[in-house]
């Protein structure tokens, strides 16, 4: 596949698709292993858990708990995520891989349809195969071209803003920060490299969530009206 | 009445006893799975619907298409012609051959556009050509030109692949015409006319009924699929916004929207999908419309009456392929035909597009005739009546055996440095037996188009 110029807005929508199958990759995991520590450690251990993403979760039990974490209505139910991720797709499926949208419209229409079944963790360990399904074909038939970067550049944010929220991640996100800079600063050369030097939480977060918006440079793209544009509108 | 068995489709039969037919359903799954959508609005809500198909192809010999080729490209010249004429001298109009009325009531006529000659000459970049073909003569009749914005094109492309991987039996030994070079002749058109720097197509959005078509296209011609917020123009000259602040020369605009919202500095100044002052970069020759600006007084109702005039005006030829029979009540004469045998006329509003507005005179209540007798005599200009052409109805493949189902034809032409028709095209059918309205937004179905040679 060629690589093509990339709109303002088919950036956002590219990066917010990375970040979208991200996150619902991870929370998929977080919650088959929620699933047996709800059974086994804590009935509470989903409640604690999800209130670090700031979500209040209410649930009887293990299944119930799975349900929640997928169709519960909150932003981070893998439902809601699924369907940010391919409105995004759809926006940009011309950037990407035929097979890899099509995946995941695929998971998205099982979503729906299973809306009213039990949710079992073998049934989200089939869409944690299918989201890393979806980014492999990605990563092999993109490898070159910006969309590609895009889609990557929001899975590392998405990554090292889950792993700061739920673990406390510091050192890993340090670590691993040149990684996501690489990428930033081959999408943008004017892009000047992130560090983390504070533990406070927020700051952090706020650091890796500003990413996006050096690689972007929406306003030097708005033009400032000329006195003509003035007086017609006027 | 179906269309008798040509041997062509009796080849596409006998291969289809021996092929294993449970693989069917993997057509309904391809185009779920893959959205291949041709959404709808109903009662203000939006729905995502994958396009019907049915597998059983419109089988045309290629000697029949040969025929329907050079019509087609006749037609979509003459067309060029008189849209190049109208805006400027407007010879046809002072010679006779069209009234004056009928062009400047064309809702599509944009007088504002007068002498603004585009890149190369061309309008009509990319034309829709309807037609059917007729129980008694047996020959193809023109329904429709629609030189605004066509869409279709992508679902038979799309199809046509999935259909070879899953029942390459009928590729192997049909000697059925590619259409898969549509891409590489749309990139070329556009690169021919394009004035210095990036193609794109210009779509309304996500939540355009055609909207997979605009990204397919994008897909398979290389051109960047924009929304107009991703457009701005500066001292006359359109630029894309690329993501990292540079702005990127636009030289060919694919546009998949109508004229009314391109430009809210020119046009409907609500329009939100639009590029404010598109218009000024157009006029001054800096940017390439695809298709042209004002195309739609070419495709209006009323002056297709008039297309077999402009072949003989324009080229000094004999038109190849006719027009339905259509009367103008604007016409004295005309008029009266259609008031004394509406029963057995279909009338339709000019202004009307998609099946809308089409009135079959057989079907109308005393009420409803009254009305329309009435709407006719009050505005002639904005109906035409036509005879009912019986036309064919398609084998199709539906409530577990094969059933016929009206069916037309969309043909594809790009001109580019030449005019192109796309060897297949959209078929399109009604979802109900009898129904002689096959759109897309009527609910019909479509089937891939093969051009055989044995």
């Amino acid at each position: 596949m060629m690589d093509t110029a990339i709109t303002v807005n088919a950036a956002r929508r590219l990066y917010w698709k990375g970040r979208y199958l991200q996150r619902a990759q991870t929370m998929l995991k977080e919650l088959v292993i929620g699933y047996d520590n709800v059974i086994d450690r804590d009935i509470d251990y989903g409640r604690y858990h999800y209130a670090k993403l700031d979500i209040e979760i209410d649930y009887g039990d293990a299944h119930d708990f799975l349900r929640q974490g997928v169709y519960g209505n909150h932003g981070s139910s893998i439902a809601s995520m699924i369907l940010m991720a391919r409105e995004n797709a759809i926006e940009t499926r011309n950037l990407l891989d035929e097979r890899g949208f099509a995946r995941l419209n695929l998971i998205h229409s099982r979503i729906l349809s299973e809306c009213g079944k039990v949710v079992t963790p073998s049934m989200l360990e089939d869409f944690i195969d299918d989201i890393s399904f979806i980014l492999g074909i990605f990563s092999s038939e993109l490898g070159r071209t910006k969309a590609y970067n895009f889609v990557r550049l929001g899975q590392y944010v998405e990554r090292f803003d889950l792993i700061l929220r739920l673990y406390d991640g510091f050192d890993y996100v340090n670590s691993e920060l040149d990684a996501m800079n690489t990428i930033a600063k081959r999408l943008n050369r004017n892009y000047q490299f992130s560090k983390i030097f504070t533990s406070d939480l927020q700051r952090a977060l706020a650091i890796v969530n500003g990413v996006i918006d050096r690689v972007i440079e929406e306003k030097a793209c708005i033009l400032e009206f000329s006195e003509k544009d003035v007086q017609t509108q006027g | 009445m179906t269309e008798p068995i040509t041997p062509e489709l009796q080849k596409f039969y006998d291969i289809f006893d021996g092929v294993d037919q449970s693989k069917v359903s993997e057509f309904k799954d391809f185009l779920e799975t893959n959205a291949v959508n041709f959404n709808l609005f109903k009662e203000g809500n939006f729905i995502e619907r994958s396009f019907p198909f049915d597998m059983i192809p419109r089988i045309i010999p290629k000697k029949e298409f040969d025929h329907l080729q050079a019509g087609i490209v006749q037609r979509v010249r003459a067309l060029n012609a008189f849209l190049n004429d109208i805006y400027t001298d407007q010879k046809i109009v002072a010679d006779g051959i069209v009234p004056k009325e009928y062009i400047d009531s064309a809702t599509g006529y944009l007088p504002s556009f007068q002498g603004i000659i585009p890149p190369k000459g061309i309008r009509t970049h990319i034309s829709g050509i309807d037609l059917v073909k007729d129980t008694v003569s047996g020959d193809w009749v023109i329904l429709e030109d629609n030189l605004r914005v066509p869409s279709g094109v992508s679902y038979p492309l799309t199809i046509r692949r999935a259909f070879r991987h899953t029942y390459p039996e009928f590729f192997e030994q049909m000697n059925i015409s590619k259409i898969r070079q549509y891409g590489m002749q749309l990139k070329d058109a556009m690169d021919h006319v394009n004035t210095g720097g990036l193609n794109v197509i210009l779509t309304p959005g996500r939540y355009n009924s055609a909207f997979y078509e605009h990204s397919y296209l994008a897909r398979i011609t290389g051109a960047v699929l924009v929304s107009g917020d991703d457009l701005v123009v500066e001292n006359e000259v359109v630029y894309l916004r690329s993501y990292n602040g540079e702005r990127l020369r636009v030289g060919a605009i694919y546009r998949r929207l109508d004229d009314d919202f391109l430009d809210p500095k020119e046009f409907d100044e609500e329009s939100l999908i639009g590029v404010p002052r598109l218009m000024s970069a157009y006029r001054a020759g800096n940017v390439a419309i695809m298709n042209g600006i004002g195309n739609g007084v070419a495709d209006d109702k009323g002056i297709y009456y008039f297309v077999p005039e402009m072949i003989r005006y324009y080229l000094k030829e004999e038109p190849i392929l006719a027009n339905a029979p259509t009367y103008l009540p604007y016409y004295e004469k005309d008029r009266q035909y259609v008031l004394e045998n509406i029963d057995k006329l279909v009338i339709k509003d000019v202004a009307e597009a998609g099946g809308y507005g089409v009135l079959f005179g057989n079907r109308l209540t005393p009420e409803q005739r009254e009305e329309i007798i009435g709407k006719i005599i009050e505005n002639p200009r904005r109906f035409i009546a036509q005879e009912v052409i019986e036309f064919y109805d398609l084998p199709c493949m539906l409530n577990g055996g094969i059933e016929p189902r009206k069916a037309d034809l969309r043909a594809y032409v790009i001109y580019g440095e030449e005019i192109t028709v796309s060897m297949g095209g959209l078929t399109r059918y009604a979802m109900e037996e009898g129904n002689y309205l096959v759109n897309s937004s009527q609910g019909g179905g479509f089937k891939d188009t093969w051009v055989v040679e044995l």
